[in-house]
Parts: structure tokens; sequence; C-alpha cells
């Protein structure tokens, strides 16, 4: 078991923010701190304590590992207002938490003298991460995990959200129900979601009408749900060099949706910059990377590149 | 305070802290913590198992008369199979003097079963179809492997150890006041096996709240449970 102690430091409204800090040997130290930022609800351990695989890894090799919880989450001090999940998530992409992560790097400053970061994070943590690399250069470099493009519409929404390679993915399938006579009995008993199988038709329908073929990309009218953060955010990060290695799951979405309402959209700015960001595709993986085997390779993928960004002592 | 077990204590986390906090502005000593496997405490998932979970928790009483040589009196609260580890706990010592149980785990077996279709949900979103059924995943379990559930890796030691588990036969050993507290998202019946304690023991009484299943992905941000707080509180004798 690695070196780890319990740490609260205040943030600017002086709510009391608790976490856990990995200490690595000081021969090996490289004083630069990975910061895991909440993914939300999941707190400072993360879903299946991926926060602290991920810190057991990282941490012999030199670094430092902070994780805390936000205000209002996890045992930190504060309230929050929401009622729903969903706008609680929102409110983590509108960058709630950027204050708390600058008294974070603060505190590790003014404790430890540690001045370069790594922001990185599952889902909510690579945004908060994305976020306040846009206002402090204390961050270095950006290690995303699920990185979000586009706002949460909470489960009931999930049509809306579906990006134009999820629809095409999903075609087969749903087409393919029209002759299994369960799904035909749950179609007509009202059960199916209707607002999916619309947009696969209407999707289908356009590609139909759209002969002879073009390589000009079909834009959805869904892109007014990208984080209005997003773009600046990430090209901040472009515009200073400063790099990113950014991991999405295979499973979910969140990788279509970066290249389809960030990418696509944003391709001629980002074409000169495109070496400063790395993405890596984890085949199946789910959103919260619940296998070990993704884990590992995760994990291989993110030390080679640490290890190239911040050579051993 | 005892939690629950693996992504249920995640999604509760919340709820157990309002609670606490509560609890200590009217005075109480409160003491949450993470059993080894989880949250932030020591050792992997897979190296521990109920027993472990019962010996955190007595080890835990210990130290808070360590740490507080002037509390007199313990409370073991729980929820889920934190609840069936804190009856567990209680049934073995003498220094505990009221059990409150949210919504806990009466029939080990069953919630073995229900932690299985986990697992067989994760195959259904993989694959499409079921690759290994539940006895394929019990068999496994017994040749030493372990099963992932929601990235836990879930061992044999636990798995049947909580099997085994049955509240009805533990709590006639405990003879300090307990209180059950069903959680219902509506109307429901009294489960009868609760409905069974409340009527054989005559210290155990059982009261029905209606909350979110807040221990799991809903819907609402959960930050607090205010019925289950309130009737928890008057047991403690902290409100009128």
């Amino acid at each position: 078991m690695i070196q780890a102690r319990c740490v609260a430091f205040a943030n600017q409204s002086g709510q009391l923010l608790h976490g856990i800090l990995h200490e690595p040997d000081p021969a090996t130290a490289r004083a630069v701190c990975i910061l895991l930022l909440s993914p939300g609800i999941k707190g400072r351990v993360g879903p299946h304590r991926l926060y602290l695989k991920i810190a057991e890894r990282l941490v012999p090799l030199g670094f430092h590992v902070l994780r805390f919880d936000y205000y209002g989450l996890g045992d930190s001090e504060g309230e929050l207002s929401e009622i729903f999940l969903a706008d609680m998530y929102n409110s983590i992409q509108a960058g709630r938490y950027i204050g708390d992560t600058i008294a974070a790097m603060d505190w590790m400053q003014n404790t430890l003298g540690i001045r370069r970061f790594v922001g990185s994070g599952l889902c909510g943590g690579s945004i908060s991460a994305l976020a306040t690399a846009q206002v402090d250069s204390r961050i270095d470099c950006l290690l995303g995990m699920g990185l979000p493009t586009v706002l949460e519409g909470g489960p009931e929404n999930w049509a809306r959200i579906l990006t134009r390679q999820q629809i095409v993915s999903l075609r087969g399938s749903y087409f393919g129900k029209l002759a299994d006579p369960k799904s035909l009995l749950r179609f007509f008993r009202g059960k199916s979601d209707y607002k999916v199988i619309w947009k696969i038709v209407k999707q289908w329908i356009a590609d139909r009408r759209a002969a002879p073929k073009t390589n000009v990309e079909t834009p959805l009218s869904e892109v007014d749900h990208t984080n209005p953060l997003f773009a600046s955010a990430f090209m901040a990060m472009l515009e200073s060099s400063r790099p990113m290695i950014l991991f999405f799951s295979g499973a979910d979405r969140l990788r279509y949706q970066f290249a389809e309402n960030f990418e696509s959209h944003h391709e001629a700015r980002i074409r000169n910059l495109r070496h400063l960001y790395e993405v890596h595709l984890i085949p199946n993986a789910n959103h919260v990377f619940s296998d070990s085997t993704w884990v590992a390779e995760l994990l291989e993928r993110a030390e080679r590149w640490l290890n190239v960004r911040y050579p051993s002592r | 305070m005892c939690h629950p077990l693996a992504e249920e204590k995640l999604w509760a986390h919340r709820v157990f802290v309002s609670f606490a906090r509560d609890l200590s502005t009217a005075g109480f000593d409160v003491l949450r913590f993470d059993f080894r496997g989880e949250g932030d405490s020591d050792r992997d998932f897979e190296q521990t198992d109920f027993e472990t979970r019962i010996e955190d928790a007595a080890r835990a009483i210990d130290a808070v008369h360590e740490m507080n040589p002037s509390i007199s009196e313990v409370t073991l609260l729980g929820l889920r199979l934190g609840a069936s580890v804190a009856a567990a706990t209680a049934a073995r010592r003498s220094d505990v003097a009221r059990l409150v149980l949210w919504d806990p785990v009466a029939d080990g077996s069953a919630y073995m079963q229900s932690v299985l279709r986990l697992n067989l949900m994760f195959q259904m979103a993989q694959h499409r179809k079921v690759l290994e059924n539940r006895d394929a995943l019990v068999a496994r379990l017994a040749e030493g492997e372990t099963v992932n559930i929601e990235g836990y890796e879930l061992a044999q030691p636990l798995f049947q150890q909580v099997s085994k588990f049955r509240l009805a036969d533990l709590l006639p050993e405990f003879s300090a006041d307990t209180l059950i507290v069903q959680i219902n998202q509506g109307q429901a019946p009294m489960k009868p096996e609760f409905a069974a304690l409340a009527e054989t023991l005559t210290r155990c009484h059982v009261e029905m709240v209606r909350e979110e299943p807040f221990w799991k992905e809903i819907n609402a941000f959960y930050q607090r449970a205010p019925e289950l707080t309130r009737i928890s509180l008057r047991t403690l004798g902290a409100m009128p």
C-alpha cells in the first residue's frame, strides 16, 4: 500500500474540503502532482475505487497524487441546491469546481512547493480539469478519462443527445428487432423508446435521400447541446502548447460526441495543433472502465505518456 | 455507522455524511469509517469478506472508546449490508446499546443473487446476451476465481458468508433496542421477515419510511433522506 494521508484545506468560500494525498518516495519524487478530480457523486475514490488504482500505479513512479471532495460532495463542507443528478453534473460541466481545483493547487504549492499539475479525472473530473486549465496555467497537461463534450441530458433525454454515429450503429440492432415478436410486443405496448426509434428512422431516410453519397458531413441539429465552455477551454490548452491525452470508452457516446460536436466543428483551428493531443479508445470499455483489463490498458498508456512528459530523475 | 457494499456505499455516501452531521449537531459523537477494501481504506475488495467487515466494525467501536473514554453508550447504525454487519457485530459484543438498521439485508442469499445479477446485466450490455449464467458464476467463485461486480472483484468468502446470513437468526441474540427501518418508494406492506421479527422480539420495532433508493443511481440528487433522518433521530432521543 502506498503512503497516503488525510488532508483538508479551505476553498475561497471558507468551506473545508477533505481529501487524500499520496506521496512518493522523496528519492524518486518528480515535483509534479496529479490531481484526480472528482467525477461527481462518486467523490474522491471514483467508481469502483478507480482513483485508488490510478494512485497506486502512478505514485511509485514519483508523482504526488491528490484526490479530494468538492464542496457539497463526499466528505466536504457545503450544500448543493440541485434536485436532479443531471443538473448537478451540468453544473460541474459549467465550471462549478474551478475555484475548488485552484484551492487544491494553492494548498499543494503552499504546503509542498509543487507548482506543476496534471489535471485528471473521469468524466466530470476531466471537464473540471480542462475548465480550470483555461484560467490557471499551473495545470501543465491533461489526462482525461471520458471527457464530456455535451451537457448531461439524463437517461430520459438520451435520444436528444444521440450522435450520428451512435444512430448508425444502433440502426442494425433496431431493424433486427422488427423480426422479434417480443420486441414488437414491447413496441405496441408503449414500452419502446420511440424518440430513439424516430431518430434512427429519420437518419435512415436522410441517408437514403443523400445519394449520390458525398464525403460532406451532415451536421446534426443537436450541436447546441455542446457544453458552451468546452471549445474555448480545449483551444486554450492547445494554443498554450499544453498536451493532452484523452481516454474514451468504446461502449459509450463520449468519443463520438467529442469528434462530432467538437473536432468536426473546429477542424480548421485544430489542424496545426493536432499533435498536441492523443485520443485513445479502449475497445468495448464502459463509461467507468469497470473491467480490470480496461484499467490496465488505460494505466499502461497513461504511464508511458507521463514518462515522456516528465522524465524521472 | 456501517456503510453498504461497493457502489451502494458511494451512492449513499452523502446521506451518511448529512445524517452524521445532524447527529453531531444533536450532541452525539459519530464515527464513519470505510471497511477495508472499500473507500479510502487499505486492501483490495477481493481480500475482504463479511467477517472482515464485522472485525472492522468491532475495531471501530474500540476506537471510539479509545478516542473518547467518557462515551458510555454505543449505537451501531448501518444501511443495507452495512446494517447486517452492524447486527452481526452487535450479536457478538455486550457493549452495543442500540441498533438502527436502515433497510437491512435480511436474507443474505437473495441479496447475493441480486449482486450476481449486476454481472449478468454487465454481460448483457457488453455482449447483448448472457454468456455465463448465475450457476456458472457461482461455480467460478467456488473454483477460487473472482466475479466482477461493477468493477469490484467479488470472491468466494464474501459471497459464501453473506449467502449464509439471516437477520432473523441473529437478532434474538441481541437484547438491546433495535429499530429496523423499511425504506419504500411508495405504499408497500411491511416485509414479512421484518414483521416476524417485530412480533417475536419485544425490543425490536419496525418503522416504514418513504424515501428514494438512494444507494443506487436514481434521477434525484439525494443529499439527505429527510424521513429516514427524522425517524432515526427520534429513536436516538435526539428529537421529540
